[in-house]
């Protein structure tokens, strides 16, 4: 298993880690102003686009680095010296995980702005905060993949030994990560839709915050249309996770645990939300239907950090 | 409403109280629903602070039996709110085809022997006996849905909000049948995709009613050309 390309390209990647950071923290904190000064809204749609297109630029590079280490990381069989696969990594894991979710809220935060309201300012402010905290403490070229990168070089080392058990065992790990895990197909499918999800509820939460200050319809559809959306991109997301972890973790303990706990709590919450707003119109229930929105999202957050803070399968902490 | 009543006819005094009832009773299934959803969402939750505790005492205790009592212990406390969720969408789809009091009396029934099943035989055989009559009844909305029969009552007039949420809720119980029947069955799967495709099929046509029937209006109007016939 030869990393030499592998190395100098992640060195190569990491370079760009200053310029993200610089023109992310400058362009995030220019938005939050645009946003959240009248007299400078005029400003916001633009800046929310530079934003994005520095996202889109960074995932581009990210894709290409994702792309190299498919076309110069091999794992060859021991034993046979046969090529047993690639690493096909998605672009969502580990690092980039904070990174890929505000670029999703940037293009939904776009499309919002197109109509100047609000809500639309509203959620700009929001994109401009996660951009900035993605520039700032999660940065994906800062240390690319730092989980599979150690994956790496320890089956490298493992593999170059003389113990022949110890080659097969760190073999027998690295294939089963990677057919299991980075390249299956249920992790192309399962975390963005996931991820889609928690940007539509983002919106919807925003939209419920708003609920609150006025009986304004256009807000509640709007915290409506996004939900739904979210739900229904959140239902599949779940549905898909269970017939990979049938296949990922045969013969561990995974139901029941933390994040699996999480997700289906989120989902159970989203589906009073969606009940609630049937019966608007009654007395109590408008407000009632925004607070169970924002409670929702406050949920979401929580799911999400259950991920760094809970130990369990599905977790890093 | 009650202000309302005042310049009102007498014939509408008393049309009104029963379109109140009925909707009080739709309410009334909303309200409970959303309580039991919280109340699952709830249980949820203990049970990650618990798993956070008990890790933070022993990092594998999901190696020991206390994983498997916790396991069994969360299972015995969501069983009665799954439970309760069934036979409320046991309430909720039927009437679209039973009167309210039919229903009602219906449902305890259902309950009763559900109950009776599972402490006489076992809580499997309970279970079996409440998703397949609540599958069965579903699938019977689904045909006279499809049939558009006028015998059904539903709050929506869209063709596809109906289908759509007959579809989703049969899913559903198909759903909750694939986990708590057939655990580590090889049907399982196959259940699986069905309610998934069930579940999917049916949240698209309720969510987005508006944009699939505005799409078959446009298909309709401009239907695509036919394919050139080569001559011979």
């Amino acid at each position: 298993m030869d990393l030499s390309a592998y190395l100098t390209l992640r060195t190569q990647i990491q370079l760009f880690t200053v310029p993200f950071a610089l023109s992310g923290v400058s362009l995030s904190l220019a938005l939050i102003w645009a946003c959240a000064v009248s007299v400078a809204r005029r400003h916001a749609t633009r800046l929310a686009a530079a934003l994005v297109g520095l996202f889109i630029a960074a995932f581009a590079i990210l894709a290409f680095y994702h792309l190299r280490i498919y076309q110069t990381v091999v794992l060859i069989n021991p034993s046979t010296g046969q090529v047993a696969g690639r690493f096909a990594v998605p672009l969502w894991i580990e690092t980039e995980k904070l990174f890929f979710e505000t670029l999703l809220l940037g293009v939904l935060a776009l499309l919002l702005m197109r109509r100047e309201r609000p809500l639309s300012f509203a959620v700009g402010a929001l994109f401009g905060g996660l951009g900035l905290a993605t520039a700032l403490l999660a940065n994906p070229f800062t240390s690319p993949l730092p989980d599979l990168h150690r994956q790496l070089l320890e089956t490298a080392s493992a593999l170059s030994s003389s113990d022949t058990g110890l080659q097969m065992r760190a073999f027998g790990q690295a294939l089963g990560q990677m057919r299991f895990f980075y390249n299956s197909v249920y992790m192309w499918i399962h975390p963005p839709l996931l991820f889609a999800s928690y940007a539509a509820f983002t919106v919807s939460f925003v939209s419920c915050l708003f609920m609150l200050r006025s009986p304004d319809h256009g807000n509640e559809k709007s915290a409506y249309d996004y939900a739904k959306l979210g739900y229904l991109m959140l239902t599949f997301g779940i549905l898909i996770g269970y017939p990979w972890a049938i296949a990922a973790w045969e013969g561990s303990p995974w139901w029941w645990a933390p994040k699996i706990n999480m997700a289906l709590m989120l989902w159970f919450l989203y589906t009073g939300y969606l009940h609630s707003r049937l019966y608007l119109q009654r007395r109590g229930m408008w407000k009632t239907t925004a607070i169970l929105g924002i409670t929702c999202f406050l949920a979401l957050v929580l799911t999400y950090a259950t991920t760094y803070a809970v130990p369990g399968t599905h977790s890093v902490a | 409403m009650a202000h309302d009543d005042k310049p009102a006819t007498r014939s509408l005094r008393v049309a009104q109280p029963v379109r109140t009832i009925a909707r009080d009773y739709d309410f009334t299934l909303v309200i409970a629903t959303i309580a039991a959803t919280i109340l699952v969402g709830a249980l949820f939750v203990a049970a990650t602070v618990y798993s956070f505790f008990a890790a933070q005492t022993d990092p594998a205790w999901t190696e020991t039996y206390m994983y498997a009592s916790y396991i069994d212990a969360m299972n015995s406390y969501l069983f009665p709110l799954l439970l309760a969720l069934i036979v409320m969408l046991g309430l909720c789809i039927p009437r679209r085809l039973f009167k309210k009091r039919v229903l009602v009396v219906s449902s305890a029934a259902l309950l009763l022997v559900t109950l009776l099943l599972a402490a006489l035989v076992n809580w499997r055989a309970g279970w079996l006996f409440l998703l397949a009559t609540a599958a069965i009844v579903q699938l019977v909305v689904i045909v006279m849905t499809a049939i558009r029969s006028t015998r059904l009552t539903y709050l929506h007039e869209s063709f596809l909000i109906r289908m759509g949420s007959a579809l989703l809720h049969l899913g559903l119980s198909v759903l909750i049948a694939a986990f708590v029947l057939q655990a580590g069955r090889a049907s399982q799967l196959a259940a699986f995709w069905i309610a998934t495709a069930l579940i999917m099929a049916g949240m698209i046509m309720s969510f987005y009613s508006g944009e699939l029937g505005a799409l078959r209006r446009r298909l309709r109007r401009h239907p695509a050309p036919e394919p050139d016939v080569e001559e011979d």
